[in-house]
């Protein structure tokens, strides 16, 4: 979800929910965790009085996802960690 | 085993980071619009040189034009919310279509001042543009079947050279827009 916001910029909860191929209920538990963690930030607004959520990846999410891929790439041999 | 878990951890964020700029990129209406709003101008031209519609073409594709760019402009008003921030990719992706739209507009409106379109030479030159477009599209969004959409632009491009001086060319430009320009831009709208 955090990877998918970076490239997206925002999206809304369809479109998240879609792409980690998972249900609402997933969907809406993990968002808020991440809402909770200060990773997302959440505006609500109403499209062809629809209500639609809109998600946007804040600064501190997006150190988050930095910081989780330097720990990935620091697991594979050097070479590898360079590309 | 723990390089190979983060090879695969890594390889699973850089496809959701791709699908994420592909979602980003080309969702907007303009196609849609832009593309039924000059099959409509085509297929009125040819209403209005067979004698079914009271009009000349050179009104008619004024207030096409003027419509398409109206749209454009509104659907740009500020808004209240604070605006999201955009990848460059989507912005040079932004970019490309309005330098094309500027381009073909400012072609079609002093070719229709000077009398020169009825010459045949519109059709295959905005064809070309419109396929060398899309294919620049396929990789700024990351979405590869935009190439295929090119492709068949510039057949169309063929195609139109071959009508040249031929009435049907305008039927046939009307179904290009359509096909290839209001069609994609309903997949690129309808996809997750």
């Amino acid at each position: 979800m955090v990877a998918f916001l970076a490239g997206a910029g925002e999206a809304d909860f369809a479109a998240i929910r879609d792409a980690t191929k998972t249900t609402d209920g997933n969907a809406g538990v993990h968002l808020r965790k991440l809402e909770d963690a200060g990773y997302v930030t959440v505006s609500k607004q109403f499209v062809a009085r629809r209500p639609q959520s809109l998600y946007r990846l804040t600064d501190r999410g997006r150190e988050a996802l930095l910081t989780y891929v330097a720990h990935l790439e620091a697991l594979l041999p050097p070479k590898e960690s360079q590309s | 085993m723990i390089d190979d878990q983060a090879r695969a951890d890594i390889a699973l964020i850089r496809a959701a980071l791709d699908q994420g700029r592909a979602y980003a990129t080309a969702r907007g209406p303009d196609m849609i619009v832009w593309g039924l709003l000059i099959g409509a101008g085509y297929l009125g031209t040819w209403a209005c040189l067979t004698g079914q519609l009271p009009l000349r073409p050179g009104p008619l594709w004024l207030g096409v034009l003027a419509l398409g760019w109206i749209f454009y402009v509104v659907r740009r008003r500020p808004s209240q919310e604070p605006a999201p921030p955009r990848r460059p990719l989507v912005i040079a992706l932004r970019m490309l279509w309005l330098g094309i739209g500027i381009c073909l507009t400012l072609t079609a409106v002093v070719g229709n001042y000077r009398g020169d379109m009825g010459a045949g030479w519109f059709e295959p030159f905005a064809a070309g543009i419109l396929g060398a477009a899309f294919f620049a599209s396929a990789t700024l969004s990351n979405l590869p079947w935009l190439r295929w959409v090119a492709a068949a632009w510039w057949v169309g491009e063929l195609a139109a050279f071959w009508l040249h001086g031929n009435i049907l060319i305008l039927p046939f430009s009307a179904a290009l827009y359509v096909l290839l320009l209001a069609g994609p831009g309903l997949v690129l709208r309808l996809r997750p």
